[in-house]
């Protein structure tokens, strides 16, 4: 691309190394409330992103007067102007900043990269959305909703990237996701979430009768009591835990005390059941890319295998620091996961919720909050259908209670994981995951004093 | 130069016809630095700029956000906006937003110390200064942020605002470990202003506090009592609290229901103007003028003057906030509480600086009168349920009172209770108002706005710890 080649021309002898991208992209969003429309968003966006690295100082910055030119890459005197305001910048930066004495350069290898099957659809540009929400909301009307909330998005994304290393590349990724509450009344509701990077067989006639479905049998909640329960965490209950796992897993976060996967690396910290990937080339992943952001192709990568911590997630910097193989995890800054994938077991949900004497299913959680990361201390709040199960039957529904616990005593007591997966990425979780249902035994349930 | 294209894209909505038209352009440039275990990780300049465009058209809401700045470009995104909003009428909403005064104005917040004039040098030394005053302790992880935003606000209505307000940030995350045990704290400082509001905070000192604290903690904590027992909270923990259980759920989009599918909902319903809900002493207020505060503005994203909103007052509900939709619905003026993150988002209902107002006591003399309860200075986990009724405050730096006197610290007091009954429970209210910050998360797309959260030390009777 014309912009990035201009740009790396001038930076080149100003930087030891860099990486340059161009992104630019199209969303819309339908939101709707109280089963009506209330408001159509259009997203129309380019960016340029510049990472160089001096004697080991690195600096992230943007141009902005790029946007002048709009959406075509092209180099005008405007844009040249801009580049050269943002070179003296940088140079000037580098100059008053000091290094990262831990910093051991960017990827230098060109690699052949092979496409994630189904993650783009150029059908995306033509989806009618309102059709997609009608049906989802009068799915879940027919199953007794009275009032149904959410939103219906599209994504169309590309991206352009130049290393100083001669690595260049291009991806493109797009995306349907439909999110819906429904409420039967207050207190009884179902939330469901599915996304998809390809329009073939996205169906939010489904995805609203199973919202509608949930609200439907949340009806009457009791408040619920204290005590220890095992827990059947839906996939989208089970996310922002799986969330939190795979942001711990990034090396990152382990050097800045944000993880409680410390020292732990090839010990068991987990129940034989489980096993958690990071996978960036998951077919149909809304977090799948062929390479990551140096240029290095992505792979699947066990975090956890039969509850054995297997790696973290690094950059080349990073891994050429631990002296351990780099798996393509790039995050610049710091090394990120692409899709959190959980093995799937051999349990029905109903085969699951049969094996519980006494313990919850929960279909949905929110605001999830650590006391310490660092032991994996925190607490998150169960909402839409809480169902409490007694001698292997539903029993009731519950609200007003909290799952106060710790993530490894989470990984531990794993002890039944589901046969069916969902994909999916949510409000509380945007990283996407990809999981089956799973049954943890003895968790601790607290509810507010009064 | 570029409101030139904001001016055009009015003309060009008015030209396709729309009832209401508004143009928000955003222009962002600022700095930030990140320092881990004293290595400086990433340092950064920032610059960004470009529109939100809202309309109305036969009474159906459309939003656009745009970086692209030709007129070509900016025409082809409201062409395809208002065909994708007359693709949806059939379901929208009838939404109409309320008549509010034309305004003209432009206004900034000055800056003693311009950002832009601080070397990148003097901003990371900054940091250093911090890390050094506390290099002995396992995890530290400091960042440090300046923006200054300029915004250039037009309407159809004939409003016009040009405003200037920079905001400088400092945010640490420490890991402490005493033997086999160890300890976290998160704190986040803002305010609008420049450089020198950060540079006379004093930073080492604050840390070094916390460090001492929470080693001690540590050190000599025992498990906290259990029965009833009187509770006095530190202004930290009121602030938290103010946010969670009083700001958010008198937020009137809340309450009506548009923000239910993630943010959530409301325990309140348009009904409960009047009632009680917290004793007598509980005056709550969101003040979006407070000078050098983190959420500071004088007009908000829809060109509506500022003002205080007195959410709670006398222990009674008394108004919640609102933006030109919700407003109406209520048959009532905005009282000016819309708010966007940036260009790219839609302008919500939102805080600004949510605190409590302070009563006649010290904090000395709240603990006095305490003969048995526990101290609760300062939080680590919270959480709060959707509707805002129940919540959770997982107690850092904490002692029991016997007495009236402080005694040993005490380990992870967790205070989980509804909202009416924390509110209700509270007997007298401390004078030492003072101010944390926050990054307030709300919308779908997620939002994070900057803002205070305030309060002084209160204490509450009769209060069972979980």
């Amino acid at each position: 691309m014309e912009i990035l080649d201009y740009l790396m021309k001038e930076l080149k002898n100003k930087v030891d190394n860099a990486v340059l991208t161009f992104v630019s992209g199209e969303s819309t969003q339908i939101k709707f409330a109280n089963n009506v429309v209330v408001n159509t968003s259009l997203d129309e966006y380019i960016h340029i992103g510049v990472f160089a690295i001096k004697d080991k100082k690195i600096i992230a910055t943007n141009l902005k007067d790029l946007a002048l030119n709009g959406s075509e890459g092209i180099v005008s005197p405007q844009v040249k102007k801009g580049i050269n305001e943002t070179a003296a910048k940088l140079v000037k930066y580098f100059k008053m900043i000091q290094p990262k004495e831990d910093y051991n350069g960017i990827n230098d290898k060109k690699y052949r990269y092979k496409e994630v099957p189904e993650t783009y659809d150029p059908k995306i540009k033509d989806v009618n959305g309102v059709d997609f929400v009608e049906k989802g909301i009068n799915a879940a009307m027919k199953e007794g909703a009275r009032r149904t909330n959410g939103t219906f998005e599209t994504h169309d994304v590309k991206e352009y990237v130049l290393t100083s290393e001669g690595i260049e590349y291009s991806n493109k990724n797009t995306e349907i996701y439909f999110t819906i509450r429904s409420f039967v009344d207050e207190d009884e509701s179902g939330h469901v979430d599915k996304a998809s990077c390809i329009t073939k067989g996205f169906d939010t006639e489904k995805i609203g009768k199973k919202s509608g479905e949930i609200a439907s049998n949340a009806k009457n909640p009791v408040n619920g009591k204290r005590g220890k329960y095992d827990i059947i965490l839906s996939p989208l209950s089970f996310a922002p835990i799986l969330n939190s796992i795979g942001e711990s897993a990034s090396i990152f976060s382990v050097e800045s005390g944000l993880s409680f996967f410390t020292d732990s690396l090839n010990k068991k910290i987990g129940s034989n059941k489980i096993s958690i990937y990071d996978d960036g080339r998951l077919r149909n992943g809304i977090g799948s890319t062929k390479v990551d952001h140096e240029g290095v192709p992505t792979r699947r990568t066990p975090i956890l295998e039969k509850g054995v911590h297997r790696n973290y997630l690094h950059n080349y910097s990073t891994a050429k620091k631990y002296n351990v193989q780099n798996a393509g995890n790039a995050g610049l800054i710091s090394p990120e996961p692409w899709n959190i994938v959980v093995d799937n077991g051999d349990y029905e949900l109903d085969e699951m919720i049969k094996s519980v004497k006494r313990g919850l299913y929960v279909t949905n959680v929110w605001y999830t909050r650590f006391s310490n990361y660092h032991t994996g201390d925190f607490s998150t709040i169960p909402r839409d259908g809480c169902f409490l199960i007694k001698n292997g039957e539903i029993k009731e529904s519950w609200k007003g209670v909290r799952i106060s616990e710790n993530i490894l005593h989470i990984l531990k007591n794993v002890a039944k994981v589901g046969k069916n997966t969902e994909h999916l990425r949510s409000w509380e979780a945007p990283i996407p995951i990809k999981s089956p249902s799973i049954l943890i035994k003895n968790c601790k349930v607290t509810v507010p004093t009064k | 130069m570029y409101e030139g294209f904001a001016e055009f894209a009015l003309k060009y909505l008015q030209k396709k016809e729309v009832g209401y038209g508004e143009v928000r352009l955003e222009e962002h440039e600022g700095s930030h630095f990140t320092l881990k275990n004293s290595t400086p990780e990433v340092v950064g300049f920032d610059n960004s700029v470009g529109m939100a465009l809202r309309f109305l058209l036969n009474n159906s809401m459309g939003f656009v956000s745009i970086n692209k700045f030709t007129k070509n470009d900016i025409k082809n995104a409201i062409d395809k906006s208002i065909k994708l909003v007359k693709k949806s009428q059939t379901i929208s909403e009838n939404i109409s937003l309320s008549e509010e005064k034309t305004n003209k104005k432009t206004y900034k917040v000055k800056q003693k110390l311009n950002f832009k004039d601080v070397s990148p040098e003097e901003k990371l030394i900054l940091l250093k200064d911090v890390d050094k005053s506390v290099n002995d302790i396992l995890g530290r992880y400091f960042s440090y942020h300046d923006d200054i935003c300029k915004k250039y606000f037009i309407n159809t209505d004939g409003t016009r605002i040009k405003s200037e307000i920079p905001r400088g940030e400092f945010m640490y995350f420490i890991t402490v470990k005493e033997g086999n045990k160890s300890g976290q704290k998160h704190w986040q400082f803002c305010n609008s202003g420049g450089y020198e509001r950060i540079k006379n905070k004093n930073i080492p000192k604050l840390i070094l506090q916390d460090v001492n604290d929470i080693k001690t903690n540590l050190r000599e904590a025992k498990k906290p009592p259990k029965g009833k027992l009187d509770v006095v909270l530190g202004s930290e923990v009121t602030g938290i609290a103010v946010h969670e259980s009083v700001g958010h759920p008198f937020e009137a989009d809340r309450i009506f229901g548009r923000e239910a599918a993630q943010a959530g909902e409301s325990f309140i319903g348009p009904e409960m103007i009047g009632k009680q809900i917290g004793s007598d002493c509980v005056t709550v207020v969101d003040d979006p003028t407070l000078k050098y505060s983190a959420g500071y503005y004088d007009y908000d994203d829809e060109g509506v003057k500022a003002r205080r909103r007195f959410l709670i007052k006398d222990g009674k509900i008394n108004e919640f906030l609102h933006n030109r939709e919700t407003a109406t619905k209520m048959g009532l003026k905005s009282n000016g509480a819309a708010r966007a993150e940036n260009y790219d988002k839609e302008a919500i209902v939102r805080m600004a600086n949510t605190f409590l107002l302070p009563g006649k006591y010290s904090e000395k003399e709240l603990i006095e009168g305490v003969k048995y309860g526990v101290f609760i200075k300062d939080y680590t986990e919270w959480n709060i349920n959707d509707t805002r009724y129940q919540m959770k405050y997982v107690g850092g730096n904490a002692f029991l009172i016997k007495n009236g006197k402080l005694s040993y610290p005490v380990f992870k007091p967790a205070l989980e209770i509804t909202t009416p009954t924390l509110w209700s429970s509270i007997d007298a209210v401390g004078k030492n108002l003072e101010y944390g910050t926050g990054t307030c998360g709300k919308g779908d797309p997620m939002q994070g706005v900057p803002a205070f959260l305030g309060g002084p030390s209160v204490r509450l009777r009769g209060i069972t710890l979980s």
